[in-house]
């Protein structure tokens, strides 16, 4: 008998279509994640299983009771959700209006009495607006937030994310808003939100799986004085001094719309030159380092974009900082794990511990995440290298047909000739 | 001003592993992402079992807890998922068991499932859940877990007895066992006695 057509079965099924339908309308989900978002409330609950049965028993009758009743909830309301307070900010109650920012290393967890719950990245500002009964809108100033509405028709929310409007209903986003790049990103987990603000013209959609990245600020015109225009997040890839120089125009082109980084136009006109990002366009890494130095490196990494993330990481390791650039890289791929761009990250760090073993994986994990990306060529032909200096022959073997395969006339075709000829 | 662009992301299937390894490194992006990812199927399988009460946020928050913090142990990451379901189950029957002593004791009323905030599209369909659940209150926990797994959340044998960290011999023992119990109890259950009334032995 088929499980359709089992009464057993039949019936479990109506079971559980009721048991799902209870645990979104009551907003499980969200509870437990507005749980999660809580490391005072998991000690808590941990010690409290620790007492045992042994020790319940010496405990008075009173006691017991009230470890065997039920765990009440008053102080949460019904489902978890926070008591009758207009919102709550980390266990305390927030104030409508009120600027908030989340210092230091720790994210920042603001919870609404429908479930709505929104966690603030280091370095996040933000305020909630709305009537006193009900909060309705969250405005970013700068930062990052990971969002999640519960989905119920009397559950509306609008970001104001930078200059972008965000209008949700039961969904799940990360968004984020970096004003000095003045750049918008959007990460899409669950439903949709409609998206409006510069360039959307009459508003964008995205949906789940998709990202929206938006840099607003205008692309300069070439210089012919000697400006750099070229885009910043590539250029230092350009420059490592084992690179074959041939390989050198097989940095991404401005406006590369494929697995490569984004795009960050270079602006070395439009702002002052003691800006970091413009030192490092003019290839002044030292200089672009002392002053990220002097802002505080571990800020400006909280609270940088994407891209910012890569030429920080850029910026550090051409300056010989190769511990801060791995840092940077590393947190860049944490951070940003969905982002296209995480495996220009990879490619960096292959390039810091290259020609050690190490190196290796790093390059493999390009090719894995960037398979067609524009250091594709150079990530073969550098584990090729690797391979061959560490004397690995089985995988320099396999490595220098797999190149010749794909790149017979590029920069390390003679190498692979070369160890495809030598004794095996 | 640059042009919006739409980039698709990278399918959730091919990060699992990665997320794992991160997430034992103690990286909390990582370890939110897993709860992203689970805890809906986490909710699902503690509700199947324990029917929907008001503490299932706390228990889906105590499995994620078990999670991470056993996360160290997991050889085979590919398991990840069905590691997850298992430890749902354990923390369902302790959940049980638990309940057991209350009723015992006698110093509580037992737990009522609790009603659906909204009107219920069909309330047949209500009162059979509510008589379900009724029934498998009855039921020895062990018992209870492998129907409510076998018939609500719909698993196979061999993921079942997984689950369950029993033989799948064990498993199809107390299935039978559940299975026998049940249809007695539903017999006698007006609410559901045409929902079981054309139950044949199964293949």
């Amino acid at each position: 008998m088929s499980p359709e057509r089992n009464p057993l079965r039949r019936l479990g099924k109506a079971v559980a279509l009721h048991n799902m339908r209870w645990l979104k309308v009551n907003q499980v989900v969200e509870s437990a994640e507005a749980l999660w978002a809580r490391p005072s409330h998991r000690g808590l609950r941990w010690r409290l299983p620790a007492l045992g049965i042994a020790t319940a028993i010496f405990v008075v009758g009173g006691a017991v009771a009230l470890w065997l009743l039920p765990r009440r909830h008053e102080d949460r309301g019904p489902a978890g959700a926070p008591p009758a307070a207009t919102f709550w900010v980390r266990d305390r109650p927030g104030s409508l209006g009120q600027w908030l920012v989340a210092d230091g290393a720790a994210e920042m967890a603001c919870r609404f009495p429908d479930g709505t719950s929104v966690l603030a990245r280091p370095g996040t500002r933000l305020r909630v607006r709305g009537d006193t009964a009900r909060p309705t809108t969250v405005e970013v100033e700068r930062g990052r937030i990971a969002v999640s509405v519960p989905h119920r028709p009397d559950v509306t929310w609008r970001f104001e994310v930078g200059p972008f409007d965000l209008r949700v209903t039961g969904t799940r986003f990360d968004a984020s808003w970096d004003p000095e790049l003045e750049l918008f990103e959007l990460l899409m987990h669950d439903g949709s939100v409609e998206t409006r603000g510069p360039t959307l013209g009459a508003g964008r959609t995205v949906v789940a799986g998709q990202q929206l990245r938006l840099q607003v600020r205008a692309a300069s015109p070439p210089d012919a004085g000697g400006g750099l225009t070229v885009p910043l997040s590539t250029l230092p890839m350009a420059t490592v001094p084992s690179f074959v120089p041939g390989a050198q125009a097989d940095a991404a082109e401005p406006g590369s719309t494929g697995n490569g980084p984004s795009v960050v136009p270079g602006s070395a006109n439009a702002e002052p030159a003691s800006n970091w990002r413009n030192l490092a366009a003019g290839g002044r890494y030292a200089e672009a380092l002392a002053q990220i130095e002097a802002l505080g490196f571990d800020r400006v990494q909280a609270s940088a974009a994407a891209a910012n993330m890569l030429l920080l990481g850029d910026v550090a390791r051409l300056a010989g900082r190769p511990e801060r650039a791995r840092g940077a890289y590393l947190t860049m791929r944490q951070r940003f794990f969905t982002d296209p761009s995480k495996a220009q990250a990879a490619f960096a760090l292959g390039l810091l511990a290259f020609p050690g073993p190490a190196a290796a994986s790093w390059f493999e994990t390009y090719l894995a995440e960037s398979p067609s990306g524009p250091l594709a060529r150079e990530a073969l032909g550098r584990l090729l290298e690797v391979h061959h200096r560490t004397g690995d022959p089985t995988a320099a073997l396999e490595e220098a047909e797999r190149y010749l395969a794909q790149y017979p006339g590029g920069p390390h075709a003679d190498l692979a000739r070369s160890v495809l000829s030598g004794p095996r | 001003m640059s042009e919006a662009r739409i980039i698709p992301l990278l399918p959730k299937r091919e990060l699992d592993e990665t997320l794992v390894e991160r997430a034992r490194r103690g990286d909390t992006d990582a370890q939110t992402e897993i709860f992203h990812r689970h805890a809906a199927a986490v909710a699902g399988i503690l509700a199947n079992i324990l029917g929907v009460r008001h503490e299932l946020a706390d228990r889906v928050h105590d499995v994620f807890l078990v999670v991470f913090r056993d996360l160290g142990r997991l050889r085979d990451v590919s398991l990840f998922r069905a590691w997850i379901a298992a430890i749902a189950v354990n923390k369902a029957r302790q959940a049980l068991r638990t309940r057991r002593r209350r009723r015992w004791l006698r110093f509580v009323n037992p737990d009522d499932l609790s009603d659906m905030p909204g009107p219920e599209p069909d309330p047949a369909h209500r009162d059979a859940v509510q008589a379900t659940y009724r029934i498998l209150d009855e039921l020895p926990a062990e018992e209870r877990l492998v129907f409510a797994l076998r018939f609500i959340e719909g698993m196979r044998l061999e993921e079942l007895a997984t689950a369950c960290a029993v033989s799948l011999a064990t498993a199809k023992r107390r299935l039978q066992r559940a299975r026998e119990r049940f249809l007695r109890g539903a017999a006698q259950d007006e609410r559901l006695r045409e929902w079981v009334r054309e139950v044949r032995d199964e293949p």
